[in-house]
């Protein structure tokens, strides 16, 4: 069973590396659990500390114990979700309401492993990262101006001038009504493998752009977008697995 | 019988202009001869044939004889049912005192007093700088009421310059209220406001909202990044919730070549830090840095970490004590501290440090030189100073 071999070890890789890029992030900077669950509520800055960076390496020990059981997985899934539901309550970002739903692909993907059935597995995957692309396409749409920047850079770094800032929002936003229109799709064409092959460059692409971008400061948020293009690839695998062989173990 | 009277009388005094809420002077790109007196009310009827009686550089008078008077104009805030009186002062004098009253048909308030801006270069002239007063109304009234003492010892301050994150939840009308009341701790005793300019931080999330409170529409600026100029030192407003690299920086390369052009002292001023002590680097680094640089500023003030800072002066991402431009902030005037965890990054080399301390930023200018100092609550004592002289062109 190459493929099966093949795709526990991709998602088992990138998972690991998806939990460094928070847990770097949680070391080098401190996250919004930290000051959302705990600063806010009058405990003390190390304690705070502490406490994010015990739930953030307790993850990496879930991933070890989920080779023992699966469920294991759960947990770091919730470590995902109090990453993006702190964000949510702290505020102070744009686009900060719908957070949750924007990051639902790195919120879901661990739970790839979890089920054992097929259809549920690419279920998860599917409403993951439509979520995603539905939630970005709505920020672009509303004109964040993170994703103006990238564009304008991104143009910039192509073209050697920058654009006019109003030309560029407008092209964000029609970026941003084409990502809805391809979320609300993936939910519809599951089984199309071009669609999940663009949602996977674009994933790609978008998360390549903060490298660019930010330098050396891009590289962890490259990482923790790993889930944007892995999640399409794994519905591909998925597709491709479903066509061979029906509803058998995975994992 | 006559204690009735005297408590009636007392009550009466008490409800003068009860439902005039949060003075406050705004200060917007023309601080020597602009300002904007504004008030928050429940009911728009309240301002119904209200003035604002002025007087330049001295008290009201009675007689009226040389007062000046401002029509009051009303909007109402998009959340939390308010409403906003304001009183558009435009005619004012550079370097002045200027007095004011409201009177409505049945009251009137106390007379209060702030000061605009000098024009002559060589005027002394200072200001207060801070951001970050959010989440903590308790602490943030300590920090207000050091403003005040720091008003009360240093005259010639003219607006506390605002570096963002005022509230928590930009789209709270409750924390607004709470940090417009807050805001009056800072009236000295003898009634001088202290007129601010404001920024936005990342906490001020709803942009209507916050430029309905601040009228920045009004003063011209619906993007919130423009100069403010006091004298001959040109305080450049930069908004770091909106595209970094778009018009905004187009107009800070045309607006800093004008300015060094004309030999002015040019501070940016913004919320989210090029030289962090406690997050990541906002996108100011990368995209105006290297302008600051060009066209050398000598220091910026900086906001969002929660610590006090000041980095070694940095040209082109090293240590230069000749071209270097020394970043000072970042956000103390009232949210909990943080452990400034970045505070062994090289741009902290001595003299630059990093420290969880509430702060304020005195500026005062004398002729070429600046001098910051740095204040903290509890203390007489500036806790650092700062000099910076001009390089003339």
């Amino acid at each position: 069973m190459g493929n099966k071999k093949t795709i526990n070890t991709l998602f088992y890789s990138f998972l690991f590396i998806q939990i460094l890029a928070a847990l770097f992030n949680i070391f080098q900077y401190g996250t919004n659990i930290g000051s959302y669950f705990f600063l806010t509520r009058d405990w003390s800055e190390n304690s705070s500390l502490l406490l994010e960076r015990i739930w953030g390496l307790s993850s990496l020990v879930f991933l070890a114990l989920s080779f023992w059981k699966r469920f294991f997985l759960i947990p770091i899934s919730l470590f995902f979700f109090s990453l993006s539901f702190s964000s949510y309550l702290q505020g102070g970002f744009f686009g900060s309401e719908f957070v949750v739903w924007a990051h639902l692909a790195r919120i879901v993907f661990p739970l790839f492993g979890v089920s054992e059935n097929l259809k549920v597995k690419k279920g998860i995957l599917l409403i993951g990262v439509a979520s995603t692309f539905i939630f970005h396409g709505i920020e672009a749409m509303k004109g964040n101006p993170e994703f103006l920047d990238l564009f304008i850079y991104f143009y910039s770094f192509i073209f050697n001038s920058f654009p006019e800032e109003d030309i560029s929002t407008q092209i964000i936003y029609w970026v941003g009504v084409s990502d809805i229109a391809v979320g609300v799709l993936a939910l519809f064409l599951r089984k199309n493998i071009v669609l999940m092959a663009y949602l996977a460059f674009w994933g790609f692409f978008t998360a390549l752009l903060r490298p660019l971008f930010y330098g050396v400061d891009g590289i962890a948020p490259f990482f923790e977008r790993v889930p944007h293009f892995l999640v399409p690839i794994l519905i591909i695998c998925l597709i491709k697995y479903c066509n061979i062989k029906s509803n058998r173990s995975f994992l | 019988m006559k204690f009735i009277l005297v408590l009636s009388l007392l009550l009466a005094s008490v409800s003068a202009l009860a439902e005039f809420k949060h003075l406050r002077v705004l200060m917007h790109s023309d601080p020597s001869h602009k300002a904007m007196v504004v008030y928050t009310l429940d009911n728009k009827q309240d301002a119904k044939g209200s003035e604002l009686i002025y007087s330049i550089n001295q008290k009201i008078d009675d007689k009226g004889v040389k007062n000046r008077v401002s029509k009051y104009s009303i909007k109402s805030l998009k959340r939390g049912g308010k409403h906003l009186l304001k009183f558009a002062l435009n005619d004012l004098e550079a370097g002045s005192k200027v007095y004011f009253k409201v009177v409505t048909p049945q009251k009137e308030s106390k007379e209060f007093y702030f000061k605009t801006a000098p024009k002559q270069k060589d005027a002394p002239l200072a200001l207060l700088f801070g951001g970050d007063s959010r989440s903590d109304s308790k602490q943030r009234r300590i920090m207000n009421k050091k403003m005040k003492e720091l008003v009360e010892n240093n005259p010639e301050i003219v607006a506390l310059v605002f570096g963002g994150d005022m509230i928590e939840n930009g789209m709270s009308w409750s924390q607004w209220n709470q940090w417009l009341e807050d805001y009056q701790v800072s009236i000295t005793d003898d009634n001088r406001v202290l007129p601010f300019v404001p920024v936005r931080g990342n906490h001020e999330t709803d942009k209507k909202l916050f430029n309905q409170l601040f009228f920045m529409e009004e003063a011209g600026y619906k993007d919130v990044y423009y100069v403010s100029y006091f004298s001959d030192l040109a305080i450049i407003n930069l908004n770091t919730n909106i595209s970094h690299l778009g018009k905004q920086r187009k107009w800070l390369k045309k607006t800093l070549k004008e300015l060094s052009a004309k030999d002015y002292w040019m501070v940016p001023n913004y919320h989210r830090p090029a030289f962090p002590a406690v997050k990541k680097s906002g996108k100011a680094k990368k995209h105006w840095v290297p302008l600051f640089e060009e066209y050398g500023v000598k220091f910026a003030f900086e906001s969002d970490g929660h610590a006090l800072k000041r980095t070694a002066p940095i040209y082109k991402g090293k240590i230069n004590h000749d071209k270097g431009v020394v970043y000072l902030g970042e956000g103390g005037l009232g949210v909990k501290q943080r452990d400034p965890k970045r505070s062994n990054k090289w741009y902290f080399q001595s003299p630059g440090y990093a420290y969880s301390m509430h702060h304020i930023f005195l500026l005062k200018k004398e002729n070429n030189t600046i001098n910051v100092s740095v204040e903290v609550p509890n203390s007489a004592k500036a806790f650092d100073q700062i000099i910076f002289e001009k390089t003339v062109n």
